[in-house]
Order: structure tokens, then C-alpha cells, then sequence
């Protein structure tokens, strides 16, 4: 089949799997709803039924929180790595995660509390890892592995001034305590509100930016020989990927899996075309996001798993099949 | 078909965000009556409790105070049955381990009150939540025994048992500065408090729990001079101070791993059985239950412990 | 009438501070093959990239049709100039995808592709024989479907001047002809000015209208590629002998070593 009707397809798919995703991230959890009784508590509850509270401050903020930060992460690494050039990026590896989580940490501990600065803090945050990592494969030419490492540098630098500021000022935490509590385990509604402004902007750009981005595919070479200003829009999507892992980390904490595999598995199921790529991505972040949330909070009640521990159980193996599955038809 | 994929991601994201916003609504509470105890609680919040039939403790110890200011306990944090062996009703539900609480349990038991600890994260986290469900939490911070005075009071105030206040709270402050008042000696004995876990050993100041109460009887702590002994243990500051006493509290889930790490890395130590602590038998272990885990209401017999051991019998 | 396409005006490019090429002067005529050869590291790429703003130069000016360069916008040169330049990496995308990007410096960089782009991919397909290819991915072609496919691209990108750097390298003999066969095609059916970098002599001294032979950054010599100052040259740099022969009425050149 046309790897372009491939690629419609799985869009398609994507949109149903989300919406059973989101639908079993409502139902299931310590205590599990059926969906009539879901669809009459969302519609018609009462404030003092509990059902209606865990559905409304918990699950329904929660899904939607991993919906978001799955499919923002999702893209982002799809956009970091067709700017790159470079499968291995993501924007956990090239250290935007880490920008985002320091300047989260500095806006705690400095300035006064206000919802709208922490999506902006995580923003500026990894918009500064981004252009770092930029500003360093530009100096020459980087071999794949060297910008890996770049990345790992940068990471490196975030992370211990994150550690740093926790020891200095341990009251930052209780600022920033979604963030640093990692995860999705305490999210609110409120907190979702200017991240996800941020993201839907994040998805329009990056979606109109997926020929650009195709041309870059090319090799930065011919992309200017055609014409393209590459250093600029290099900049300019590498902007909107921060804008999208930022909002993610202001309100999820670090996770990284997504914005590497995702963004992999969706390549290697309908190639490099991010027409197709930059929304199956978002819809296969949210739909792992959402999945490895839910297994994480439901498997050991009422204990909660880590996510991340899911999304390294669950993602690994499929990528691995993944990529066993294409070294064989070549 | 790229554009319907945008009409979808936008519709979706919509729809999401309209039914998140819904979530405002819960912060009402019902109509009740405005009576109701109010304080300010260690996160500088405004508390108000008006019922307290179905209360939820997110930590062993806070359980414990809540239980011995005269509440009753609709749900416990894992270290309650686990480490403190509380006697606690049929009806008491687990809600997860005290770092990792289930919110969404904690929600399902209705509780008219939550007991939160302001130093740990995953409690602070929970704030925003709890308030959206219209769920009073109180945050409480206690390391010393007049933050355990403090609380006690504030939840006898709650519950109204005022007598319980007497004789779980005011009653050992009686007998703490007893033993205080008795325990003098011609020179302040020095000390070296470590606390070990499966990982290493690492020493504790004054501002710790027990080596608060160490200072309150009198001794001096090599590790309140001497700061780097609170990163790192260093045999050679050790060996240098040479302590009168040394004292351990073997932490973590599991003491035989801790005591494991003791005994290996440490003891083994040809420097370390050079010590006059321990040539003198002056190296004590220290029972979890005294000096790990707040004691509360027996924080007397704590102090009761160490001054016997610093002072002998009186 | 020689009308001049592109010109290098002293041009001076340096790298790390080694100069690479000095105050060169050199024209690529309008309409007509040129061809540049040289031993390796002669600056024959270093021109190239210079030509098609891929560097600018640390002195003088280089001018498309009196127009200099490196002021005109970037679609704008785009639209005139497009480059084949051998690089290594090979996109991972389907070869219609590939071709039909060469049409973005006629794009407005959000558009969809109008029925012009997919008539002109379409043409640049047929002129290069990669209609049968077009599903493909470029990872999957042989180097000379390859090659054909990247000619498609330039081709789609419709420019009056195509430079080609090396674009027979790798290639069996064969397929090295087809490539030649088909730039050939583009400069007589219509009418592009193409300059080339080829290693081959052979290929060199029969594909070309103009050679020019370059030796440590400077053009020693540059006449049509029959004269005999060209021949005796490329001679003396390379140490072979040129000789003519000639077949159904055509001049043949060939290289050998005596």
C-alpha cells in the first residue's frame, strides 16, 4: 500500500485508539466507573458524590495532562530530530527537559507565585538547552554521535544546577511541587490551563512548519540550495519544540521517553513525511502517555508506579520489534 | 487530510479543556454551619475543620497523635499498621505508602479532614488537588517534641478532648524536664550520632530529632563543628574528636541490610575499635521505635533512655 | 555573441586562514557546458560552492547576469541556480516526495503544491526515467537511480543554470554515460547552462563545451574543449597524452598514458 494511504491510515487508527484511551484513563483507576455511569457523573453530578470529585480534580485533569504531554513531547521530538538531523535527539537527550525543569526551579524559588510563569519559566528554559545544543552543531560539522554527547554536556550543566538550587533552597519544591514530584500523580486542572494554550500553538506551528521540515530532511546543503534560510528556520522550529517540551514539563515533571520513541516508531512505521509524521506522533504520544499512565496508577493499587518505569517496559520492547521488523525488509 | 487533522486536534483539545475547566465547580463546599476549629498549619494556610468523623492520615506518626488526641482514623498511609503497629479499627483503609499516597483513594473515603506532612514532596503536591475536590487538608511539620506539643494541641482543640492534651502532651513535658533537670554532669559528654542505612553511615547535628534531645541533655555534637561529617562519613574527623559516646540509628525498610553495612564497612575498620567509645562500650545501637519514628507520646522515655545511658540510673 | 551567466570577480576565499583560491577571475557562458577538472585539491568544489552561495567570498564579488549574488534573495537565486552537489547522505524519503521538493523555491513556504509543481515533477520524472521509481524510497535505489532521481529534483526546480559537483563519482561507466547522456540532454533540448566538476577526463574532454583546468587555486587554463592549449594542459598536470580519433563524422577524445 501507498506509504502515503499507510500513513492516513494510521492517523485514522491513532484518532480511535485516543479516544478509547482517554475513555479507559476515565473509567479505570481505584475506583473503577463504568462508562454510562461515567458519561451521567461528568454530565449530571454532584459536587458532594465522590465519584464526581475523583472524576473531576483527578482522572479527568490527569488524562487529559498526560493526553497533552504525550503528544507535545511527542512532536517536539519529531521536530528535534528532522532540525537535527539526527534519529538519536530528543529533547530528554539534547537536555530541554533538564532547561525546562532548572528554569521551573529558579522561577520557584525567586519569583512570586503565579501560575502563568511556570509554563514560561519551562519554556525560556528549553529554549535556552535548544539553542545551546544549536549553537554547537553549527560551529562545524558534528557527527551523529558527538551531538548526542553535546546533548548529554548540556544535560549534564541543567541537572546538577536543578540539584544545586534544591539543596540551596529546599522551598522551591512546595512552588513547584507538581514538577518535582514528578509524573502526573497531582496534577490540577488550573495548572493545565496556559500550558495548554501553549501547545495547541505548538501543534498549528509545527504542523504548518512539516514542509520546511521535510526539506531539512534533505540535508542542510540542499535545503539552502533550494533556497531555505536554514539557519533561521533551524531556529524557528527548534523554538517551537521548546514551546511544546516546555509546556509539557512545567506541568508532567521530566519525562523523556516519549519525544525519542515516538517520534521513532511513527518513522518507522510511515517514513519521514511530517505531514503525516507530526500528527501521528501527537496522537501515538498521548495514546502512550494516557495508556502507560493508567497502568502505572491501576497495576499495584494503591500503589502508584513511577510512569516512566512503564513507558521504558512498555515502549522498549515495541520499539524493538519495531526496529527488528525493519532491518529485515531492507 | 492534513487539515482535517488539525480540525480534529483542535476540536479535541476544546472539548478536553471545557470538561477540565468544569472542575472549578467542586471547590464549594456544602452549605454548613461557619463554626468549626480554625488555625494556620505549618504550610501557612487558613485551616478550617468542621466535621472530623472521617479523617485521613498520611503518615504513621501523625495517625498516632490524631488517634491519641481522641479521633478516629477513616485511613492510614502504610507505616501505620507497618511501623507503629497501631492499634487501628477494621474500618481503617490503606491509602498507600506515606511517600506515594493514592489520591484518588483518599478522595473516595470522603474525609472531612487530611493530616499531610509539610516536608514531604509528594504531600505538597497534593494540595492543589485536595482543595479542587473541596477536601480540608491540614499540613503539620513536627521534628522536635514541642512540634509534637503544638500539633497535639491543635487536634485535641479539634476534637475537643482537652483532657487528652493534658495527659498525652502536657503531662510528658512534665517528665521530660524531670529527666532534664536531673541529668547534669561536670563535663558535657561528646557524642557522635549516626544514623546508617544500606548505602553508608552518615552522622546527624542538633537540629535532628534525637540529636536534639541529645543537646537537651547536655551533650555536645562533633558533627554541629565539624558540618562536612553530615555529607561524608570520615573515619579521620572521627578518630580525631574521638567522641565519649557514639550512637547509631540503623534506618531504612530493612535493618538487617543497614546493620549488614554496619558491621562491614565500619566496624571492621581497625580505626574505628580504636575508638575510646568503643574500647569503653560507650557504642550503642538505638531502637528504631525511640529514635527513628517520632515516639509522641512516649517521647519521655526516650529522653528516659538516652539519660540513662548518658547518666546511669537516678 | 558570448553572453555571460555567472562571474567571479577576483575572488578570494580562504580557509583557516590558508588561501584556497586568490583573485580569481572566471565566466561560465550562457547556454553552454563547462566543465572544470583539476587534481584533487585544486579548489575545483571550493569554485563550485562559491558559485551557488553555499560560501561567500572573503574578496570580490560573484554576479549572476550582472546581479550580485550575495545580495538577492535566497528563493530568488534558488529560482535561478540550483546545485547537485555529492554528498553522502542519502534522504530517507519516496522519490516523488524528493523530486517534488525541488519545486520549494517556487512555493510560499506554507503552501500545498499547486498542479504547476505537480505537472513540472511529473515532467522532471519523465525527462530523468524515474516515473517506474517513484514509490520508492531513495534508500532502496541503486547509485545511478539515485543520481537520476537528484537530476529529477534540480530538473523540477527548473533553474536556467545547473551545477553539478562530481555527479558521475561511484558510478559503473555505464551508468556514469546514462548521467552524462541526460545533462547533456537538459543544456541542448533546453537550453541550460550547466557547469560541471568531473574527475574523468574522458568524460570531460567529450560532454563539455568549455574546460577549465584548475591547479593549486588558480585556472591555468580554460578554452573550448577541442583546443589543443586545454589538451596540452591537462597534459602536463596529469602527465597522460590526448588524442583524437574520430567516428561517423564525430570527434572522440580520449586519454591515455603513453
Amino acid at each position: 500500500m501507498g506509504r502515503n494511504n499507510k500513513a492516513r491510515l494510521l492517523i485514522l487508527l491513532s484518532t480511535g485508539l485516543l479516544a478509547v484511551s482517554v475513555l479507559l484513563g476515565l473509567c479505570l483507576g481505584a475506583s473503577n466507573i463504568r462508562p454510562t455511569v461515567l458519561v451521567a457523573t461528568l454530565f449530571a453530578g454532584e459536587p458532594d458524590d465522590f465519584l464526581y470529585r475523583i472524576l473531576l480534580t483527578v482522572r479527568l485533569p490527569r488524562v487529559t495532562a498526560a493526553l497533552l504531554a504525550g503528544s507535545a513531547l511527542a512532536v517536539s521530538g519529531a521536530i528535534i530530530q528532522s532540525v537535527l538531523n539526527n534519529p538519536l535527539a530528543s529533547p530528554n537527550i539534547i537536555g530541554v527537559n533538564a532547561g525546562a525543569g532548572l528554569f521551573v526551579l529558579l522561577a520557584s524559588a525567586f519569583l512570586p507565585a503565579d501560575p502563568f510563569l511556570l509554563p514560561l519559566s519551562a519554556f525560556s528554559g528549553a529554549l535556552l538547552a535548544c539553542m545551546m545544543v544549536l549553537a554547537i552543531t553549527m560551529t562545524g560539522r558534528l557527527s551523529r554521535v558527538l551531538l548526542v554527547l553535546t546533548g548529554f554536556a548540556v544535560n549534564s550543566i541543567f541537572s546538577a544546577g536543578m540539584n544545586t538550587i534544591m539543596i540551596l533552597y529546599p522551598d522551591a519544591y512546595i512552588g513547584a511541587g507538581n514538577f518535582l514530584a514528578g509524573g502526573l500523580s497531582s496534577v490540577t486542572s488550573n495548572v493545565l490551563v496556559y500550558p495548554s494554550v501553549f501547545i495547541a500553538a505548538g501543534f498549528i506551528l509545527a504542523l504548518l512548519c512539516s514542509k520546511g521540515l521535510n526539506i531539512l530532511n534533505l540535508g542542510s546543503d540542499s535545503a539552502k540550495t533550494l533556497g531555505m534560510n536554514v539557519n533561521a528556520c533551524r531556529c524557528a522550529y527548534l523554538a517551537i519544540a521548546a514551546i511544546l517540551a516546555g509546556a509539557a514539563v512545567s506541568f508532567a515533571g521530566m519525562i523523556g521517553f516519549v519525544g525519542l520513541l515516538v517520534p521513532h516508531g511513527v518513522k518507522l512505521m510511515i517514513g519521514q513525511d511530517n505531514r503525516y509524521v507530526i500528527p501521528a506522533s501527537a496522537l501515538t504520544g498521548g495514546i502512550f502517555v494516557i495508556l502507560c499512565d493508567l497502568l502505572a496508577r491501576t497495576l499495584f493499587l494503591p500503589y502508584e508506579l513511577p510512569v516512566g518505569i512503564l513507558m521504558s517496559l512498555m515502549g522498549g520492547p515495541f520499539f524493538l520489534y519495531l526496529i527488528l521488523k525493519n532491518r529485515r525488509k531492507e | 487530510m492534513k487539515k482535517k487533522s488539525m480540525v480534529y486536534a483542535v476540536m479535541l483539545f476544546m472539548i478536553v479543556n471545557m470538561l477540565s475547566g468544569c472542575g472549578k465547580r467542586t471547590g464549594e463546599p456544602a452549605a454548613v454551619m461557619p463554626e468549626g476549629y480554625c488555625f494556620t498549619d505549618a504550610l501557612g494556610q487558613e485551616v478550617t475543620v468542621r466535621k472530623t468523623e472521617r479523617v485521613v492520615a498520611l503518615m504513621g506518626s501523625f495517625a498516632e497523635v490524631w488517634l491519641s488526641a481522641g479521633g478516629s482514623l477513616a485511613g492510614v498511609t502504610d507505616d501505620a499498621f507497618d511501623e507503629r503497629g497501631l492499634e487501628l479499627s477494621e474500618e481503617t483503609v490503606s491509602v498507600g505508602k506515606y511517600n506515594n499516597p493514592n489520591v484518588e483513594k483518599i478522595i473516595a473515603l470522603n474525609p472531612d479532614l487530611v493530616l499531610l506532612s509539610s516536608e514531604t514532596k509528594e504531600h505538597a503536591a497534593l494540595k492543589e488537588v485536595l482543595k479542587q475536590a473541596g477536601i480540608t487538608a491540614a499540613y503539620f511539620k513536627v521534628t522536635y517534641f514541642d512540634d509534637y506539643l503544638s500539633m497535639l494541641k491543635t487536634c485535641t482543640e479539634i476534637t475537643g478532648r482537652e483532657e487528652l492534651y493534658e495527659k498525652n502532651g502536657l503531662a510528658v513535658k512534665t517528665e521530660i524536664e524531670e529527666i532534664l533537670s536531673r541529668a547534669k554532669a561536670e563535663e558535657p559528654p561528646s557524642v557522635l550520632l549516626l544514623i546508617t542505612y544500606s548505602g553508608g553511615a552518615v552522622a546527624q547535628n542538633s537540629k535532628t530529632m534525637t540529636g536534639n534531645m541529645l543537646n537537651d541533655l547536655g551533650c555536645k555534637n562533633i558533627a554541629d563543628e565539624n558540618q562536612s561529617l553530615l555529607k561524608d562519613f570520615n573515619m579521620e574527623s572521627i578518630v580525631k574528636e574521638d567522641p565519649d559516646y557514639i550512637f547509631v540509628i540503623p534506618m531504612g525498610n530493612d535493618d538487617t541490610l543497614a546493620m549488614k553495612n554496619l558491621k562491614e564497612s565500619i566496624e571492621k575498620n581497625p580505626a574505628w575499635n580504636g575508638l575510646a567509645a568503643v574500647k569503653n562500650n560507650r557504642y550503642i545501637l538505638l531502637p528504631k521505635e525511640k529514635f527513628l519514628y517520632k515516639p509522641n507520646e512516649k517521647w519521655a522515655e526516650s529522653y528516659q533512655y538516652l539519660s540513662e545511658i548518658l547518666y546511669g540510673k537516678k | 555573441m558570448m553572453e555571460i551567466m555567472i562571474r567571479l570577480e577576483d575572488v578570494t576565499y580562504s580557509y583557516n586562514r590558508q588561501p584556497l583560491i586568490h583573485g580569481m577571475d572566471l565566466t561560465f557562458e550562457k547556454g553552454k557546458i563547462t566543465t572544470i577538472v583539476g587534481p584533487n585539491g585544486c579548489g575545483k568544489s571550493t569554485v563550485i560552492k562559491l558559485s551557488s552561495r553555499l560560501l561567500h567570498p572573503d574578496k570580490g564579488k560573484v554576479f549572476l547576469e550582472n546581479r550580485e549574488i550575495g545580495v538577492m534573495k535566497r528563493k530568488e537565486f534558488a529560482r535561478s541556480v540550483s546545485v547537485l552537489l555529492q554528498s553522502s547522505y542519502i534522504p530517507d524519503m519516496a522519490v516523488e516526495d524528493a523530486v517534488m521538493s525541488g519545486r520549494y523555491p517556487h512555493q510560499s513556504p506554507i503552501s500545498f503544491s499547486s498542479a504547476e509543481d505537480k505537472r513540472l515533477t511529473e515532467y522532471a520524472m519523465e525527462m530523468t526515467y524515474c516515473q517506474s521509481l517513484r514509490n520508492k524510497n531513495m534508500r532502496q535505489l541503486s547509485g545511478g537511480e539515485r543520481q537520476r532521481v537528484f537530476l529529477a529534483m534540480v530538473l523540477a526546480q527548473d533553474t536556467p543554470v545547473i551545477i553539478l559537483d562530481e555527479p558521475t563519482t561511484y558510478l559503473d561507466i555505464n551508468v556514469s554515460y546514462e548521467i552524462m547522456e541526460l545533462i547533456n540532454s537538459l543544456n541542448r533540448k533546453l537550453g541550460k547552462t550547466i557547469v560541471l566538476v568531473l574527475h574523468d577526463l574522458n568524460l570531460a574532454l567529450n560532454y563539455s563545451d568549455r574546460l577549465a583546468v584548475m591547479e593549486n587555486g588558480k585556472v591555468v587554463a580554460y578554452e573550448e574543449a577541442s583546443d589543443h592549449r586545454v589538451h596540452r594542459c591537462i597534459s602536463d598536470i596529469f602527465k597522460v597524452d590526448i588524442r583524437r580519433m574520430t567516428e561517423k563524422g564525430k570527434s572522440y577524445y580520449y586519454s591515455f598514458k603513453l
